[in-house]
């Protein structure tokens, strides 16, 4: 059996707060032409996606260092390949914050 | 199938590009009319470089997924995989437009894998490793034209090849493939690949979905003035009551197309599509998802004639390609 309805729902709004939160990040650090409600949460970041470079991923690692706290290797970076496979990293990082702390 | 995708996602495979639909576009009309058609803007488009977009109805259903990409001299190679737009478009020219079918004169063969660049690049010269995603060059030593695009997270490209050049051409690229340990491939195997990626079929969308829900959003520029359907997208964007996610499935052989995901018994979703990822072995579907409840993380219970069964819905794409960890 899956999780509850309420359960569900806590699940989707966790994930859609850090979601916007990230899409606007994105949007103000790369002075994207963008509003948050234009990107796709599995939209390709790069090539013919929104068309993000090399220099935009740097700034990407920056900002989720300096916004959210999780430090990226270059190592990590290979798997921002879409919003959706950063806020799992973000998620991930934050989790893991979380538990050194206990 | 199981060795078309190793060698797609390993090597190199080399095969025909049937099926779809191609169109040269020219005349002093063309980039005007195809603008006022196309959901991205193609007036600022480079010669030599290329567009992903949609054609969409005045009421915001999709008609294709295309790309367009424009020749040197202002003239439009329009390609997409459903052949009914090539109709679509022939009953809309207007004048000072020309049109005409590219199968007339030439065969397409498709080349992708991690290793698709070096056999190229041996086949058809260095400066192949210089062509940009989404542009093209034209092989004035070989006599063909080569794309490179595509949907599979793997180098890909396509070889535009002047029919009377096809057969010698094929045997000799599939021969480069064969010697870099590649080979021909069954194209079903396409599908599969692409999804991997997040990549779908018109026919995941036709009938079922808006192209929003569909998360086509990168296809669409919304800044855009004007084209065919932008006021509907624009409402689309404004009233998203459904969106569409990967979810794997954790049994195999149970979750089919049409199969309704639910929670505490409630509706919330349909899956549209199901393939079975090779990679990360287990079943995978392409699903339409209640947007309340269609985020990753989020487990459903898989309705279906087979039997019962746990869908989780996760990020895509599902995995980092070969040719994206070589880079």
């Amino acid at each position: 059996m899956s999780q509850s309805m309420e359960d569900a729902l806590a699940i989707g709004a966790e994930r859609k707060e850090l979601t916007d939160r990230f899409k606007k990040v994105l949007i103000e650090r790369l002075s994207l032409a963008l509003k948050p409600d234009e990107i796709a949460d599995d939209s390709p970041l790069f090539g013919a996606g929104l068309g993000l470079d090399s220099v935009d991923a740097l700034e990407i690692a920056v900002a989720i260092e300096v916004e959210f706290g999780c430090e990226v290797t270059d190592e990590d970076m290979q798997v921002f390949r879409s919003v959706n496979t950063v806020v799992d990293f973000i998620q991930e990082g934050q989790k893991a914050k979380a538990e050194e702390v206990e | 199938m199981e060795n078309s995708y190793e060698v797609s996602r390993q090597a190199v495979a080399c095969f025909e590009v049937a099926g779809g639909m191609g169109l040269k576009v020219s005349g002093d009309g063309a980039e005007a009319w195809l603008n006022g058609l196309f959901t991205k803007d193609i007036e600022m488009l480079p010669p030599f470089k290329g567009a992903i977009g949609l054609f969409v109805e005045d009421n915001g259903d999709l008609i294709a997924v295309s790309t367009i990409f424009r020749d040197e001299d202002d003239s439009f190679f329009v390609f997409a995989d459903q052949e009914e737009l090539s109709g679509v478009l022939k009953a809309q020219v207007t004048n000072g437009v020309y049109v005409s079918d590219i199968a007339d004169t030439h065969r397409v063969l498709g080349i992708l894998g991690p290793k698709a660049q070096d056999m190229m690049s041996d086949c058809a010269g260095e400066d192949i490793l210089g062509i940009p995603y989404m542009s093209f060059e034209k092989s004035e030593d070989q006599g063909y034209v080569i794309f490179r695009q595509g949907f599979t997270g793997e180098f890909e490209f396509r070889i535009l090849i002047e029919n009377g050049e096809f057969a010698a051409t094929h045997a000799e690229l599939l021969a480069a493939a064969v010697a870099l340990g590649g080979g021909a491939i069954e194209t079903e195997v396409l599908d599969l690949l692409c999804l991997e990626m997040r990549s779908i079929k018109d026919d995941d969308i036709l009938g079922q979905a808006n192209p929003l829900e569909a998360g086509l959003h990168w296809m669409v520029e919304f800044s855009k003035e004007n084209y065919r359907g932008k006021a509907a997208l624009d409402g689309f964007k404004m009233d998203q009551t459904r969106k569409s996610l990967i979810v794997k499935i954790a049994d195999p052989l149970i979750a089919q197309a049409g199969d309704t995901l639910e929670i505490e018994g409630k509706n919330v979703g349909v899956i549209a599509r199901v393939i079975h990822s090779p990679t990360l072995k287990c079943d995978v579907a392409f699903a339409y998802l209640d947007t309340p409840t269609g985020w990753v993380g989020v487990d459903y219970d898989v309705a279906s004639a087979n039997g019962s069964t746990l869908a989780k819905a996760v990020s895509s794409p599902l995995f980092v390609t070969q040719t994206v960890l070589d880079a």
